[in-house]
């Protein structure tokens, strides 16, 4: 029950998106439409689960028994940059229609904050391997149901009479407002 | 020494993972693929429209 409830809540209550505002950029820059915000979702998952799982073992196998634990953050940076790198070789060179669906946002999720700062709550709070899983694939999840969301009201935005001076950006940060103050509605079921 | 040592091994990881990628050619048909960001008007980020296959556009 833990665990589950620990996975609502990164996905719907502690919103990374919604309640921590990060992960702004691709937020508002890959939700025009939904295909996209799949697309990035997905690699976002992936990145972040791969990532952490590596930052973790890295942290208590290497840093902590050597006592260099201050080398956490450039250690972490260092390895979620390699990371993206190699997962991007690694399907431009076996996956074409993996590379066509996600190469593309894959140097953007780099520089994702969500993906250091998911790398770095796993230590903070001190979670064992299972719960650092659960909720690094969990962040993601609610990151990607945000993203899907969003690009959704978008694309309805976009056929809207919304008048000269808000279309675009302004109206989507209005319409990103008021999706936080939705989500804020959750706060009590768990 | 044991930090600075550590360090240039990560380092060193990631200039050859960026090294083998930047070798690695794309899959064919994904040559002109780029990222459709309007988000805002930073024209240092490479997902900017203002960049079209790799070159900057006026």
């Amino acid at each position: 029950m833990n665990l589950l409830s620990l996975a609502l809540a990164a996905i719907l209550i502690n919103n990374v998106v919604l309640t921590k505002y990060l992960g702004l950029c691709p937020f508002f820059g890959v939700s025009k439409s939904s295909k996209s915000a799949v697309g990035m979702g997905l690699a976002v998952t992936f990145v972040i689960f791969g990532a952490s799982m590596i930052t973790y073992f890295l942290y208590y196998v290497i840093l902590v028994p050597n006592k260099m634990e201050y080398m956490r953050l450039i250690t972490f940076i260092l390895v979620i940059a390699s990371f993206v790198q190699f997962v991007e070789m690694f399907i431009k060179k076996f996956s074409a229609s993996l590379y066509k669906a996600l190469g593309i946002y894959l140097p953007l999720i780099t520089t994702n904050c969500v993906v250091l700062y998911v790398a770095q709550d796993n230590i903070t709070q001190k979670y064992d391997l299972l719960t650092t899983a659960v909720n690094s694939l969990a962040v993601p999840i609610g990151y990607m149901l945000v993203l899907v969301l969003f690009s959704c009201m978008r694309e309805r935005l976009d056929s809207s009479a919304t008048p000269k001076s808000w279309k675009g950006n302004p109206i989507a940060l209005v319409a990103a407002a008021l999706m936080a103050l939705a989500f804020s509605g959750l706060a009590g079921i768990v | 020494m044991k930090a600075v040592i550590y360090f240039l091994v990560l380092a060193t990881v990631y200039c050859a993972f960026y090294v083998l990628n930047h070798r690695t050619k794309r899959p064919e048909g994904c040559e002109n693929l780029r990222q459709e960001c309007e988000s805002c008007r930073m024209v240092s980020c490479p997902a900017n429209g203002v960049y079209e296959g790799g070159k900057r556009n006026a």
